[in-house]
């Protein structure tokens, strides 16, 4: 298996916006979804998740709602909100744009 | 993160001690994460505890976790400040043009507010420097019996009874005008200040800066004698000695037997400054820059008065020590229940009154109230009348609205042309919230620093109005009331500074605004964002008020300038260049003052006085020298008859003068009909006068008045025979400096004919003033007697002290006017100009198809026109109605005054349209191939 990759803190932004645009999830399994979706190849520490949700709970991006879990304890729900999903779609299409610029020019045969 | 570590764990301790509901979800939240993986852990094949101890390893750091969360919530906004901050100033340095002319504006406008208002404020209202001052309340007595009477002091035992007999006053003190005269008798300066009781600061609550108040010991008989000064004092006179206290000074008094100067000294012992800004609150006589304790310069008074020959030895130190009353209304008392307390006093004194022989016939009253802001209870009070000093300040006002809408039109000028820059954020992710608050922000940066440069304008324009102000050079003249320490009124800067503020961010708001309607797309690449109407609309909109408002203000103040200018050049019938005049008092011998020793010093000071008077004529600076009894601006009433009023009992009151031969010659007067005094009129021979000519219409209407009599002589009074006069000459009508409206009927009567004391000498020179002023006091040093000089100055400078207020008024109007058009045309300049810039696309389109230069200088200027043809209109329109209320308020101006009316908006055209060719023509000169390729 390859090294996990270290993620930057705008594309995490977009990662966990992705996901939550699925379904609203708590902390945990947000944390669970995204090792899964990504074949393990990225890994966030928990430790970074919580402040990078918080911090897209203060723009406005998602909403948060207490909800009783399975474990029978309260868990802190986020889901996405409009202009959260607005800003998804801008922040995807930037991705596409640049990433496909990249892989454009990684892929030039070399002469 | 550039906070150090421990401010941040600090905060968060803090945070932490209250265990806030964001704290306990916080807990909750990761606790339920940290439960989660265990239960997984456990699943996959651990032990509990294992599975509890490889999910907090798994997690990372959780307590790092969550301050990282506590910094996200806590300073995210601080964050996002500073950040917005940052921005703002890198856009600043980009555009240093723009930022200049925004933050020149904010702080002209702001800053020439706050001197006027802080000015006028101090000039004028003169507010009472002391804590609660709405709580003071002040008494005087009135007469009943004379109306229109100034308010006089209340006597000592009134003073004592009110203190101990009130339950609605936490303290009631006295206080008194005073006035003393420090310096050589050469050089004397005339000192103003109040004789205050002892508890006068503590029922002020006001501290001195250096020393000590008043204790009450100080003001006990055989104390020390001690004195508190004024900080304006202490630096001006005293040159800020830091070791002032503890020093004396001698404080001597004026005389009590007019003319000769008193010789009395006191030394007092300065124990005290007050801060700057206190000047104390008796009004009367000007601001005050001494206090000295009331029974100590009651005593001092009454020794004086011994000392000249003049006192009773019988008199009592009480009965001199009349003040009136100053006191502290309880905090929630209303004046309602300190009427029982006053009403008492009212009744104490008029037990009293019943006392005194000499006050039965009148019936005096306690008069209780505030003061008002003119502060005029006894005396004058400010320089400047109430009226127009609010008329100064409304136009000072408008100053700051067109500053505002300038500010307006530059800001949205420029809002337009950051549509790209915007439209490039958005479509990089930032929120719209997010660009308008930054767009906030650099508004609010502006605002702020045109605040900072107001306040350093506004320190700059007092300096120099305060620096320009004439000096205090005696002259009891009651109307002048020099000025306390004005300063920047913090109030005054608060207002404005608010005012700039709010401005600033209002409209910081519309580009803000309009930023959250930015198509991205469209503005991207450049093309025009808005429709072209609302473009010119929006405009409109804001050119028309600052026109409006610059118009007007140039109008109301070229009106006022105008009547100024006439007034300054008004025919006075004199010439006052070269002339100077000095009152100089003689030291009285000691002894009684009986009509024997009045005779035998009136030969003296004859005597004295012609040999100075001969020294004067004899210097070679000097032209011409005359005597005279009295000062040329005051005014001496006399009574006098012509022989048909004496049948009749009628009387006129003319204001007269007795002057030597040669007054006339030495004042330039001119003499219209008939001859001056010469050397024919002796004491032994016809006793003649000369009158102005309108008394001579007014006494003898359609006659010759040369050869008709006249006499000084009161019907009231009827004494022995009047001495008739026979009038030989007509002399031109003076015109006091500061009263020109006022009709002054004159008399002269030779000083070789009457006795009168000529304590002044009047001097025409050939050179310059200070050339004279030297001849006459060597002359007098020369003379070997004591001699004091009260006062000595050129008729320049007794003009240039008596037109100050008008001359002030002027000025404020003048710069405010120009600051105006400045402004205007600053802003203007900038609209158009950025205009031209947003249009390059359509006017390289015109060119290319065809347009000539002349066509896109008109198409750039057809909105400014338009605009400016309304406001000039509509600017016309209130200026007239603002004309009209002005020369209401001030005396002497006329109703109409076409040239202004036509001659102002001219000019304002004329500059406006000036200032927006300039940036239409650049725009015409666009090349259109370099613009079309940008496309």
């Amino acid at each position: 298996m390859s090294k996990p990759v270290d993620l930057v803190q705008g594309t995490l932004d977009l990662l966990l916006l992705k996901i939550l645009a699925l379904e609203p999830l708590h902390g945990w399994a947000i944390s669970q979804r995204l090792a899964q979706m990504s074949n393990t190849t990225l890994q966030v520490s928990d430790g970074s998740l919580y402040p990078a949700l918080h911090k897209l709970e203060l723009e406005g991006w998602i909403r948060a709602e207490w909800r009783t879990s399975e474990l029978g304890r309260r868990a802190k729900y986020y889901a996405l909100t409009a202009s959260g999903r607005r800003h998804l779609e801008r922040e995807a299409q930037n991705w596409e744009r640049l990433s496909s610029a990249i892989t454009r020019i990684v892929r030039l045969k070399e002469a | 993160m550039f906070w150090p570590r421990w401010v941040l764990s600090l905060a968060v301790r803090v945070r932490g001690v209250w265990r806030s509901r964001a704290e306990r979800d916080l807990d909750d939240e990761l606790a339920f994460h940290l439960e989660m993986q265990a239960r997984a852990n456990q699943r996959a094949g651990l032990t509990e505890r294992e599975a509890r101890f490889r999910a907090k390893r798994q997690f990372g750091g959780v307590e790092q976790s969550k301050e990282r969360c506590r910094d996200v919530r806590a300073f995210g906004w601080f964050e996002d400040l500073v950040r917005d901050v940052h921005y703002a100033l890198r856009t600043f340095r980009r555009s240093p043009g723009f930022v200049a002319v925004a933050v020149l504006v904010l702080g002209l406008g702001i800053g020439a507010n706050t001197a006027i208002y802080s000015l006028l404020n101090g000039l004028l209202f003169r507010p009472l420097p002391v804590p609660a001052p709405g709580d003071i309340r002040y008494l005087h007595t009135l007469s009943t019996r004379r109306a229109n009477e100034i308010p006089q002091a209340a006597p000592h035992g009134t003073s004592l009874y009110l203190a101990e007999h009130n339950d609605a006053f936490t303290g009631v003190a006295q206080v008194e005008a005073d006035q003393a005269k420090i310096g050589s008798v050469l050089q004397p300066m005339r000192v103003i200040g109040e004789r205050v009781s002892t508890n006068y600061f503590d029922v002020l609550q006001v501290r001195t800066a250096q020393g000590r108040t008043f204790i009450a010991s100080d003001d006990l008989p055989g104390a020390n004698p001690v004195l508190i000064i004024s900080d304006r004092f202490w630096r001006q006179n005293l040159g800020a000695d830091p070791n002032v206290v503890g020093t004396t000074i001698d404080l001597r008094a004026q005389s009590f037997v007019i003319p000769f100067y008193s010789a009395h000294h006191c030394v007092y012992t300065i124990v005290g400054v007050m801060p700057p800004g206190f000047n104390g609150v008796a009004d009367w006589l000007g601001a005050a820059d001494f206090w000295a304790p009331i029974r100590q310069r009651a005593a001092d008074s009454l020794d004086q008065r011994r000392e000249d020959g003049a006192g009773s030895a019988s008199a009592r130190v009480e009965d001199v020590m009349g003040a009136a009353i100053v006191a502290r209304l309880k905090r929630g008392l209303t004046d309602r229940q300190a009427e029982p307390a006053v009403l008492a006093a009212n009744q104490h004194l008029h037990d009293e009154d019943l006392n005194d022989p000499r006050l039965r016939r009148e019936k005096r009253i306690l008069l209780y109230g505030k003061q008002t802001a003119a502060r005029s209870v006894r005396g004058r009070g400010g320089i400047i009348p109430e009226r127009l000093a609010i008329a100064l300040m409304l136009v000072s006002t408008l100053v700051l609205l067109i500053a505002a809408t300038n500010l307006a039109g530059i800001l949205m000028a420029r809002g337009v042309s950051r549509r790209g820059e915007i439209a490039a954020r958005l479509a990089l992710g930032a929120g719209r919230g997010r660009v308008a608050r930054q767009l906030l922000t650099e508004s609010l940066l502006l605002s702020l620093a045109g605040s900072a440069a107001a306040f350093g304008l506004a320190r700059l324009f007092i300096g120099l109005f305060m620096a320009h102000m004439p000096s205090n050079l005696e002259r009891t003249s009651y109307l002048f009331t020099t000025a306390g320490d004005v300063q920047v009124d913090p109030r005054a800067l608060l207002f404005t500074v608010a005012l700039g503020v709010a401005a600033g961010v209002f409209v910081g708001l519309t580009p803000a605004l309009q930023a959250l309607r930015t198509n991205v797309l469209p503005a991207l690449s450049g093309g025009p964002g808005l429709p072209a109407t609302a473009r010119s609309r929006v405009r409109r909109w804001i050119l028309i008020p600052q026109i409006g408002l610059s118009l007007v203000l140039l109008l109301v103040a070229g009106v006022l300038v105008r009547t100024l200018i006439l007034a300054e050049h008004v025919d006075r019938g004199i010439e006052p260049e070269k002339v100077f005049h000095a009152t100089f008092w003689l030291k009285r011998l000691p002894g009684d003052w009986t009509d024997e020793r009045r005779r035998a010093e009136g030969e003296r000071n004859r005597a004295v006085r012609a040999r100075i008077f001969e020294k004067v004529r004899q210097a070679p600076a000097v032209k011409q020298a005359a005597l005279t009894d009295v000062f040329w601006m005051s005014l001496n009433q006399t009574s006098v008859v012509t022989r048909s009023d004496f049948g009749l009992g009628q009387n006129h009151w003319v204001s007269s003068s007795t002057v030597s031969s040669g007054y006339f010659e030495t004042m330039g007067i001119p003499i219209v009909r008939g001859r001056a005094f010469d050397v024919r009129d002796t004491p032994t021979t016809t006793p003649v006068a000369v009158v102005c000519e309108r008394l001579a219409d007014q006494l003898w209407p359609g006659m010759d008045p040369i050869g008709q009599y006249l006499a000084e002589y009161d019907p009231k009074y009827p004494g022995a025979e009047p001495t008739w006069r026979q009038i030989i000459g007509v002399a031109r009508e003076v015109k006091r400096p500061g009263q020109e409206e006022r009709v002054t009927r004159s008399l002269y009567t030779p000083l070789e004919q009457s006795s009168a004391w000529a304590t002044n000498i009047v001097v025409r020179g050939r050179a310059t003033a200070d050339e004279v002023r030297q001849a006459v006091m060597s002359a007098i040093a020369d003379a070997e007697v004591e001699v004091e000089i009260s006062s000595a100055a050129t008729l320049v400078e007794d003009i240039d002290r008596a037109l100050y207020p008008r001359r002030l008024a002027t000025a404020i109007l003048a710069l405010s006017g120009l600051l105006g058009l400045l402004l205007s045309a600053v802003g203007l300049y900038g609209m158009v100009s950025y205009s031209a810039a947003q249009r390059v696309h359509e006017i390289g389109i015109r060119t290319a198809l065809g347009a000539e230069r002349r066509d896109i200088v008109m198409l750039m200027l057809r909105d400014a026109i338009v605009a400016l043809g309304v406001g000039v209109v509509s600017g016309v329109v209130l200026g007239y109605a603002g004309m009209r209320i002005v020369s209401s308020l001030v005396v002497g101006l006329p109703a109409l005054d076409m040239v202004t009316l036509v001659a102002v908006p001219a000019l304002l055209c004329a500059v406006i349209l000036a200032a927006c060719l300039l940036p239409a023509h650049r725009a015409a000169r666009v090349n259109p191939v370099e613009v079309l390729r940008g496309l």
